[in-house]
C-alpha cells in the first residue's frame, strides 16, 4: 500500500503540485500559505539576496530544492514546475518526457544577466520566472479585473501558444529558473566557470545595467497613492513587486488592491491601498511576510508604529466637538496614541500627532462625520 | 469653705484634669495618627437602622430601576442616594437623552430595545409631554425626578436621601449590609442582598474586588435660559451654538465633552474640575451674552454632579465583548437588551449606527467573582473597555438595573446567593415585569 502511494506520488509529483498551486493562488484565506510556493524557487531566493532585501524563514527551502537540483539535472522542470506541467498538457506534437530538456541554451544567461541585474538593485527578471509568471496569471483575476490585470496575465496565455509552436523553447532557452539549475550543475563541478569569460561579461552588463536603470531613470511618484506600510520607497518598489498579488489576497481588512490605473506602466498590478471600507489592523504583519520580492519587507507589530502609510487630516469644521457634540471615536481606536483631546474653555479640540499617526485609517472610518482624511506623505 | 481649701482643691482638681487630659490626648495620639499619613479609626458600635432584603446604594437610573424591579418582585427594598433627588446624571447631572432605546434586528429592522421599568419611564414622560422624542428622548429633569419618585413610591420602595454608602458589612466572603453616613451619623443597614449602583463600582471596591481603572473624559453640563428670546434681527447678529433642545422651549443643554483622561474617584480632581468648569461655564455664558441679540440669554443651572462617564470597571465572572454586540450573541441567563448610538470599528470594518445590533446583557457580567450576595448593576458591571461608549449610557443603564433587582428579589424569595439562582425562573420574572429578551 505504502509503496503504491509512493509510487503515485513520485510519477505525478508534478501534477500534484500543479494543483497545490492552483488552490494557494485562488483568492482564499490562506493566511500565511497564500502564495507559499513562491518561496521553493531558487531563482528567487538568489536574487532577493543580491539585491540585499533580506530573507525570511520559509525561504531555506528552496536551498533545499536547488541541492536536491545540482544533484539530479533539472529536477524542479520534472517533478515540480506547474508551468512545464501547462506546457505538457498544451502542445501538439507527442513527446516523450525524457526528451524534453534537449538543446539546452541560453537560460544560463538569462539568470547570469537577472542576478547581475538585482546585483545592481533590479530583480526586475523575476517576473519571467515560472512560478511567477502562474502567480500572475492567477493574480490578473483578482477582482474587479482590469485591463492591466489581463495584459499582465495574457503573459503566460501568450507563453502557452509559443508552446504550441515551439515546444519548451521557453524552458530550454529563456527560463531563468532552468537556467539557474543549470548554471549550479556547472558551478558544482566546475567553481571556475563563473569567472568565464561569457560569463563575467554577461554578469557585469547586467549589473551595470542594474545600477544605472535605478540611479537614472526616476519613477514619477504619484504622491495620492497609499502603499501598504512596510512598501519600499523610490524606484526600488516598482522593481522588486513581482505583481503577485499575495499581498492582495492576505489582507485581512481587504484594503490592499492592484493598482489598475492605466496611467503608469511601471505601477501596474503593484499593491496600493483603497481606505474606503476598511483599515491596516496594528497586530497585523501579514502582507511582509508573504511578498516575495522584497517589495514589502517582513516587519514585526513593533515594527509598525514607525511604519508611516501617510498622515491623518483633520477637517476642524466637521468634527463634532467642534459642535460641542461629545465624541470621542477617533481616539478610542487609535492604536498609536497620536490622538488627544485638549480642552479649553468648554471647546474641546482633537489634536493629532503627526510623530505617532501611521495613517492606518481606524479614526477615518469610524469618524461618524466622516471629518479625517489620510494623505499620502 | 475657706477660701485657701476652695483653692487648693480646685488646684489639685485643675492639675488633675490636665494631668488626664494630658494622658488622654498623648494617648490617642499613639493610637489613631500612625507616621505615614494614616488614621486608625477606633472600633465603635454603629446602630442597626433597618433590617431588609435587598439594599440598593445609588439612587441613579440603575439603582431605581433596580429598586423597583425588586420591590415589584416583593422584596422588602431599601435605596440610598447621596443627593436629594433620583435619576443620578440622568437628572441631577443635567445628561438629558436616554440614548440606546433602539438598535437593529437580525433583518435589519430598527426596534425599540428598552422596554421594562426603563421603557416605562420614557413611556410616562413622553404622556406628560416632558419628553422629545421616542427615540433617544430627551426629557426634562424635573419631570424626571417627580416621574421617578412617583414610581419609587408606588413600587413602596424605602428611599434614604442625602445619605452616603460608606463602607460595607462582610462576612468572610459574603456581603451582609453597607455602612451609611448622613446627618443622623453613621448607620449600618443589613441585607440579604446588596446591589452595587454607585456607577463608580465603591461597594464592590470595598469589598476587594479586582476591578480595571478607566481614565475618561469629565465633564460638567448646564442649562441656559431664555434661549428663545433671541433676537437675530440685531445689527451684526451670528449664529452661536446653544445647546441642544430640551422640552422646554426656552431653554436648552449645554453638554461639554470636559477633560480627557480624568480619575473619576480622587475627590481632589473632581473637586478642581468642578471649579475650573463653573468659571468655564460662567465666562462662556458672558461671552454669549455680549454677542448682539443674546442678551436676554443666562445661565440657568449648572448640574449638581460631574458627568463622570467611566471609572471602575467590574472583574466579574463574564466580561461582555466587542464581539458579542457585533454578532447577536445569544445567553441563556440575559436580562436585557441593549441598542446602540454611535459608530463602532468591528473586525477592521466600520458599523454605523443604523447597522448596528442590539446585544444581550448576561447576568453573569453583573457578578463580581468573588463577594457573594452582591450583584452590580449600572455603569460598572464587566464589560469590556472598548464597550464603554455603550454600556455607559442611560439606556444600559435601565436595563442592567432592572435585571439586578429582579434577580435580587428572586434570590431572596428563593433564599439562595443570588449566584445560584435558578436562571429561568429569573427570565420568567423579567419577562413579567415587561422586560424585552431579544
Amino acid at each position: 500500500m505504502y509503496g503504491w502511494v509512493k509510487n503515485f506520488v513520485k510519477k505525478n509529483l508534478r501534477t500534484i503540485f500543479f494543483v497545490l498551486v492552483f488552490f494557494l493562488s485562488l483568492p482564499i484565506e490562506w493566511g500565511i500559505l497564500q502564495g507559499i510556493y513562491l518561496w521553493l524557487s531558487p531563482n528567487i531566493v538568489i536574487n532577493r539576496l543580491m539585491a540585499q532585501q533580506g530573507l525570511i524563514f520559509v525561504q531555506v527551502f528552496s536551498f533545499i530544492v536547488l541541492w536536491i537540483c545540482i544533484k539530479r539535472k533539472r529536477w524542479f522542470c520534472h517533478s515540480l514546475c506547474p508551468l512545464g506541467w501547462c506546457f505538457h498538457i498544451v502542445k501538439w506534437k507527442k513527446t516523450r518526457k525524457n526528451s524534453i530538456f534537449k538543446n539546452i541554451k541560453g537560460g544560463e544567461i538569462v539568470a547570469l544577466f537577472s542576478i547581475g541585474l538585482s546585483l545592481g538593485g533590479v530583480s526586475l527578471l523575476l517576473i519571467f520566472d515560472p512560478l511567477v509568471i502562474l502567480r500572475t496569471f492567477f493574480s490578473g483575476w483578482i477582482l474587479p479585473v482590469s485591463i492591466c490585470g489581463a495584459l499582465w496575465s495574457s503573459f503566460f496565455l501568450l507563453l502557452l501558444i509559443l508552446n504550441l509552436f515551439l515546444p519548451y523553447f521557453w524552458c530550454n532557452h529563456i527560463c531563468p529558473l532552468g537556467g539557474m539549475q543549470d548554471l549550479a550543475v556547472g558551478l558544482s563541478k566546475e567553481p571556475v566557470v563563473l569567472f568565464s569569460r561569457r560569463n563575467t561579461l554577461v554578469l557585469l552588463a547586467g549589473w551595470i545595467i542594474g545600477y544605472l536603470f535605478t540611479d537614472k531613470i526616476k519613477i514619477k511618484e504619484e504622491k495620492t497613492i497609499l502603499r501598504p506600510p512596510s512598501a519600499r520607497k523610490g524606484s526600488v518598489f516598482y522593481t522588486s513587486c513581482l505583481r503577485c498579488g499575495n499581498c492582495v489576497d492576505v489582507c485581512p481588512t481587504s484594503i490592499i488592491q492592484l493598482d489598475q490605473s492605466l496611467d503608469n506602466f511601471l505601477s501596474w498590478q503593484t499593491p496600493l491601498l483603497n481606505y474606503s471600507k476598511g483599515y491596516c489592523l496594528s497586530d497585523c504583519v501579514k502582507c511582509g511576510q508573504v511578498c516575495p520580492g522584497g517589495a514589502l519587507a517582513p516587519f514585526s507589530i513593533k515594527d509598525k508604529k514607525y511604519m508611516l502609510i501617510g498622515m491623518a487630516q483633520l477637517d476642524l469644521r466637521a468634527c463634532l466637538l467642534t459642535q460641542n457634540k461629545e465624541c470621542d471615536r477617533c481616539k478610542s481606536v487609535c492604536d498609536y496614541e497620536a490622538i488627544s483631546i485638549v480642552h479649553e474653555l468648554l471647546k474641546s479640540q482633537i489634536h493629532i500627532d503627526n510623530e505617532k499617526c501611521v495613517g492606518c485609517n481606524a479614526c477615518v472610518l469610524i469618524c461618524p462625520q466622516n471629518a479625517i482624511k489620510v494623505l499620502a506623505v | 469653705m475657706k477660701r485657701r481649701d476652695f483653692i487648693t482643691s480646685s488646684l489639685i482638681a485643675g492639675g488633675l484634669i490636665s494631668v488626664g487630659s494630658l494622658g488622654c490626648t498623648s494617648k490617642r495620639e499613639t493610637d489613631q495618627v500612625v507616621p505615614d499619613g494614616v488614621v486608625v479609626e477606633p472600633a465603635r458600635q454603629i446602630p442597626v437602622l433597618a433590617k431588609t432584603d435587598v439594599l440598593v446604594v445609588g439612587g441613579g437610573p440603575a439603582g431605581v430601576a433596580a429598586a423597583i424591579a425588586a420591590s415589584r418582585a416583593g422584596a422588602e427594598t431599601y435605596l440610598v442616594e447621596r443627593y436629594n433627588h433620583l435619576g443620578g446624571l440622568w437628572t441631577g447631572g443635567l445628561v438629558l437623552p436616554l440614548l440606546s432605546t433602539h438598535g437593529t434586528g437580525k433583518n435589519g429592522e430598527r426596534k425599540q430595545v428598552i422596554h421594562g421599568i426603563g421603557g416605562e419611564m420614557a413611556e410616562r414622560l413622553l404622556k406628560m409631554g416632558m419628553a422629545i422624542r421616542e427615540v433617544n428622548p430627551v426629557v426634562d429633569p424635573e419631570a424626571a425626578k417627580y416621574v421617578l419618585d412617583e414610581m419609587i413610591v408606588d413600587a413602596g420602595v424605602k428611599v434614604l436621601y442625602h445619605t452616603w454608602g460608606a463602607n460595607v458589612i462582610k462576612e468572610d466572603n459574603t456581603i451582609k449590609g453597607v455602612f451609611v453616613e448622613s446627618k443622623s451619623g453613621r448607620q449600618a443597614i443589613l441585607a440579604k442582598v446588596v446591589i452595587d449602583c454607585t456607577g463608580d463600582g465603591d461597594i464592590y471596591n470595598w469589598c476587594g474586588e479586582s476591578f480595571d481603572e478607566m481614565k475618561y473624559h469629565i465633564g460638567l453640563v448646564h442649562r441656559l435660559g431664555n434661549t428663545d428670546r433671541v433676537d437675530s434681527s440685531a445689527p451684526g447678529f451670528k449664529k452661536i451654538y446653544l445647546g441642544d433642545e430640551t422640552p422646554n422651549p426656552s431653554v436648552r443643554w449645554y453638554n461639554m465633552h470636559g477633560e480627557d483622561e480624568q480619575c473619576g474617584t480622587d475627590m481632589l480632581n473632581l473637586s478642581r474640575l468642578q471649579q475650573k468648569y463653573r468659571m468655564e461655564i460662567w465666562k462662556n455664558t458672558e461671552n454669549i451674552r455680549k454677542q448682539p441679540g443674546y442678551e436676554q440669554v443666562y445661565l440657568l443651572d449648572t448640574a449638581s454632579q460631574l458627568g463622570v462617564r467611566a471609572s471602575r470597571i467590574l472583574d466579574g465572572e463574564y466580561r461582555l465583548t466587542l464581539e458579542d454586540t457585533m454578532t447577536f450573541k445569544s445567553f441563556n441567563d440575559a436580562i436585557g437588551v441593549s441598542g446602540a448610538w454611535t459608530t463602532m470599528l468591528y473586525k477592521g470594518k466600520r458599523v454605523e449606527i443604523k447597522d448596528r445590533p442590539y446585544w444581550q446583557i448576561p447576568y453573569r457580567s453583573l457578578l463580581p467573582k468573588k463577594t457573594d450576595c452582591l450583584i452590580v448593576a449600572g455603569r460598572c458591571f464587566c464589560f469590556e473597555k472598548a464597550l464603554v461608549e455603550d454600556t455607559r449610557i442611560i439606556g444600559t443603564c435601565l436595563i442592567t438595573g432592572h435585571g439586578a433587582g429582579a434577580a435580587a428579589a428572586l434570590a431572596v424569595k428563593q433564599n439562595v446567593k443570588p449566584r445560584d439562582i435558578d436562571r429561568k425562573a429569573l427570565r420568567k420574572l423579567l419577562i413579567n415585569q415587561n422586560v424585552w429578551l431579544g
